[in-house]
């Protein structure tokens, strides 16, 4: 037997409400996450152009932006990462305030290098380069971008 | 109720509001890839005419008026007299107008000023002396050919109203690089490269090249020539230098050690080419006019000094450590370049005044003698091919440090060969 309650309008139309809005809540955050972790999203971004169009020429095209530079673990940490990392790329795109060259921060270092061995630990465990004895980067950071510099220079439109 | 619903309807237009200015701001007004070309006619050489439609570029450029040390307190573009800090530049540059007036040189918008005010020009300088310190060197060799350089150069200040500008590394039609000093052309010819040819990102060494350089005054026109054919290191252009190019054998004589002495003259694109960045393809610009961001528009600086003032834009772009990092390394590097040079230029103070001692005693061995000069000579340009050079060595250490070491050791044979030739003990 449902205790009486439950079967009162204002409980129905309260649960109603609930699960219609859970529903939606999770639409969207699944569909931001999604979209947000597309390649095209990230590039959209002027700042991004450059690094964008490396990576498309680089050997880890296949991989997305998100794949290497959100954090190794589960879905809210990630979450929560990718919302402050957006927040913060979204002031600077308004503002403008992003310099000419943009560098990988200490903690995006971290994250890239465990994005690395997820894939490539096996080829370095039984090396000095094992997980925890170097940074990728130091030898490798041009596979991904090349060396960001612009081909060509600055453009003047004819 | 009514005041709690304007409110939430406020702030929602407030949220609403910021939404679609970051939406615009990123998606719709995104900045422009592209720098218009402007319609500049050839022969415009103010660059607040060519700033109108460049303000990036012009608004860097201006601030090289600012007059101010570097982070590690070598070169800098402050006017001092530099026989402050090295005296022996007085012993070694006696008799000519170093000696006289040897200061700092400022950036590219004193050119003009600073070769009217400076001591060492005077009536009888030629018209060569303008060569680089004016864009209206375009108009006056359009017009002279190579005879402007023996006409009297107070003659031609009335042609010449421009400092070093635009035009003198841009083509004002296209804006591409160009260089327009007709001795870099010519020496580069001579080694089989044609400038017209050239990559953008040798031009990005190129146009500073064609003035950043050795050259002298052949005679007898004094047409400003460099002395490239052998090489571009100390030994190369000492060689070339030995065998007399038209009859150029000295710009003076020292006069206390007899000798017929060279003044070399900011060999930097020469020192830059020996070292690892030159050898890696990193152009002078790449250092020297990084590229900057103003409201996301790209730019490169047209502030052209110490890279060491802003180490991020410039070094951090390749390098990896931390900007504090970079500034220990050049200072190590430059401090130990400094110490050589003052050992090197001391000891060619010295050799100076044992010969001229040496010189005075009756009976000295005149073919002795006459091997000391050579060697005080020889060791003097290679103290000053780094002395006079901008970098205190960094734009290529080892071959810095090499030159300098093989300079105090020409210094001390000459002081030996000085003392062996009068048999004195000085």
């Amino acid at each position: 037997m449902f205790p009486r309650c439950l079967s009162e309008k204002i409980t129905i139309k309260i649960l109603a409400s609930g699960i219609i809005i859970g529903i939606i809540l999770s639409v969207v955050i699944g569909a931001s996450y999604h979209l947000s972790g597309n390649a095209r999203f990230c590039s959209s971004c002027h700042s991004m152009n450059l690094v964008a169009g490396r990576w498309q020429l680089s050997q880890h095209k296949q991989f997305g932006c998100v794949e290497c530079h959100l954090p190794d673990t589960h879905f809210a940490g990630q979450f929560f990462y990718k919302t402050c990392a957006g927040i913060n790329d979204l002031f600077h795109e308004t503002l403008r305030t992003y310099p000419a060259k943009i560098r990988l921060s200490d903690k995006g270092q971290i994250i890239v290098n465990q994005n690395c061995l997820r894939c490539h630990a096996s080829t370095v465990e039984n090396t000095t380069k094992a997980p925890g004895g170097a940074n990728c980067l130091n030898c490798h950071r041009y596979i991904v971008h090349g060396r960001s510099a612009d081909e060509g220079g600055i453009k003047v439109e004819r | 109720m009514k005041d709690k619903k304007n409110i939430i309807i406020i702030i929602a237009v407030i949220f609403a509001l910021i939404l679609v200015i970051i939406l615009a701001r990123v998606f719709v007004f995104t900045p422009s890839p592209v720098i218009k070309l402007a319609t500049i006619p050839e022969g415009e050489h103010d660059p607040a005419v060519w700033g109108k439609y460049y303000p990036l570029q012009y608004k860097s450029y201006l601030k090289n008026k600012e007059m101010a040390p570097t982070p590690t307190g070598f070169g800098g573009s402050v006017n001092y007299q530099k026989s402050t800090k090295e005296p022996e530049i007085l012993m070694n540059f006696q008799g000519m107008p170093f000696g006289k007036d040897y200061s700092e040189d400022r950036g590219h918008p004193y050119s003009l000023q600073d070769l009217k005010e400076t001591k060492r020009i005077g009536p009888e300088s030629p018209g060569s002396c303008m060569t680089c310190k004016t864009a209206n060197l375009i108009d006056i060799y359009k017009d002279m050919g190579d005879g402007y350089s023996r006409v009297p150069l107070m003659q031609l200040f009335g042609r010449i109203k421009h400092p070093i500008t635009c035009a003198n590394c841009h083509d004002p039609a296209s804006m591409n690089l160009r260089v327009v000093v007709p001795a870099f052309i010519e020496a580069m010819q001579k080694k089989g490269i044609d400038v017209k040819k050239a990559s953008r990102e040798q031009m990005r060494s190129y146009v500073c090249g064609q003035c950043h350089s050795e050259y002298y005054f052949a005679p007898p026109d004094k047409k400003v020539v460099f002395p490239w054919d052998k090489g571009l290191k100390a030994k190369e252009t000492y060689a070339y230098y030995t065998e007399k190019p038209a009859g150029f054998e000295q710009d003076w004589l020292h006069p206390v050690s007899g000798v017929k002495m060279l003044k070399a003259q900011h060999p930097d694109f020469e020192l830059w080419s020996t070292g690892v960045h030159a050898q890696s393809a990193v152009s002078c610009a790449d250092c020297h006019m990084p590229y900057m961001r103003k409201d996301g528009r790209k730019y490169s600086s047209h502030w052209v000094t110490s890279p060491m003032k802003h180490v991020e834009s410039s070094c951090l772009t390749c390098h990896k450590q931390s900007e504090k990092w970079i500034m220990e390394r050049v200072k190590t590097i430059q401090n130990n370049v400094w110490e050589m040079q003052r050992t090197a230029g001391t000891t060619i103070a010295r050799a100076h005044e044992v010969i001229g001692k040496a010189a005075k005693v009756s009976g000295v061995n005149k073919t002795e003698l006459e091997k000391a000069r050579e060697l005080v000579r020889k060791a003097q340009w290679f103290w000053d091919f780094i002395a006079a050079e901008n970098s205190m060595g960094f734009h290529s250490p080892a071959e810095a440090l090499n030159t300098l070491g093989l300079s105090v050791d020409f210094a001390h044979q000459a002081i030996a060969a000085a003392n062996r030739a009068a048999k004195t003990h000085y």
